[in-house]
């Protein structure tokens, strides 16, 4: 499967913290790109780039806390670890139930930055694979003819043949030729794997 | 009010402080709800449950164990029930952080204030 180049995308409105956060990733091999506030990360990068955002909480125009409400809103699914200087409880939960990936207190140690980054991208990463199977199943279906998705439809209600032809109003050797084209198509051999393939199709 | 059958669910407590149990049965029984209340974490586990609760609320810090690690047993065995764990105002951002990605459904901090607790009762019962 195509891994796509992963970017940490670093938002904050201190141009010494971003400096010195770009430094630390950069250190790791990780690429970076970084920005002075979530309105120009959302203006100028891709939000639906491979990667993850580490954003301040605060910020002028708009909070980390915001920004997760955008990223939820615009259906982007990088996660965002969010940066604190203040312990402010209500905050971090609030931030936590709208979806962030984590909310880091500082001050924090390098090692835990990048411990919590490496994870987010392969969160990152895994959601995207998943996404991609689910995408390329999805084809698979789709490239079934309207006949052959009916009588597949029917095996899965648990039909045998003989009764779906009738249903159809076709014989029962058209209705073994659709099926197992449909299942060739599908790259299954057995019902069980045919119900397996259609149900991830859905999800 | 409804009674249908998710608002007859009973909400249970696990709570190791008297003072703490005391005042949640008060508060919760503006909800009108059946409360059930555990002591401690194993007082609760080794109850046969008859009837799943539509919430759970628990100390972050029990006699015998932790909220966090109650919900990650809970969470392991596949119960998906809201878990609000009360804390005692002692515990920092990484306990509430840590809290919530465990599974819990919400982290509300002592003193309880009684609108902001039952508002966001409201919202866990209304939701489930």
């Amino acid at each position: 499967m195509s891994e796509a180049q992963q970017i940490v995308s670093i938002i904050d409105d201190d141009e010494d913290v971003r400096d010195s956060l770009i430094e630390l990733i950069d250190s790791i091999g990780l690429q970076v790109k970084s920005y002075a506030s979530a309105i120009n990360f959302l203006d100028e990068a891709d939000i639906n780039q491979a990667g993850c955002i580490l954003a301040d909480v605060r910020m002028p125009g708009m909070s980390g806390i915001d920004l997760q409400h955008k990223l939820n809103e615009l259906d982007a699914s990088q996660p965002l670890i969010i940066m604190t200087g203040h312990g402010d409880i209500t905050m971090a939960v609030q931030a936590m139930k709208d979806g962030a990936f984590e909310f880091l207190q500082k001050p924090f140690r390098d090692q835990e930055l990048l411990d919590c980054i490496t994870k987010a991208l392969e969160q990152d990463s895994e959601h995207r694979n998943k996404l991609e199977s689910q995408h390329a199943i999805q084809e698979l279906v789709n490239s079934l003819t309207a006949r052959e998705r009916e009588v597949i439809d029917k095996v899965l209600e648990g039909k045998v043949n003989k009764i779906i032809a009738r249903e159809l109003d076709i014989s029962d050797r058209t209705v073994e030729i659709h099926r197992s084209h449909a299942m060739e198509k599908l790259g299954v051999k057995s019902v069980a794997e045919l119900v397996k393939i259609m149900l991830s199709a859905q999800t | 009010m409804i009674w249908n059958s998710v608002k007859n669910k009973p909400i249970h407590l696990i709570v190791s402080d008297d003072g703490v149990r005391n005042q949640l049965i008060q508060l919760l029984g503006k909800l009108s709800r059946k409360i059930k209340t555990f002591e401690n974490a194993n007082d609760f586990i080794n109850e046969p449950i008859s009837e799943a609760p539509a919430c759970l609320i628990t100390e972050i810090k029990l006699n015998d164990s932790d909220g966090i690690t109650l919900i990650k047993q809970m969470r392991e065995h596949g119960l998906s029930t809201p878990v609000v764990v009360i804390a005692d105002g002692s515990h920092s951002v990484n306990t509430a952080v840590e809290a919530i990605q465990a599974g819990a459904t919400d982290f509300i901090e002592q003193p309880i204030v009684e609108r902001d607790f039952l508002e966001r009762m409201q919202n866990i019962l209304n939701t489930k």
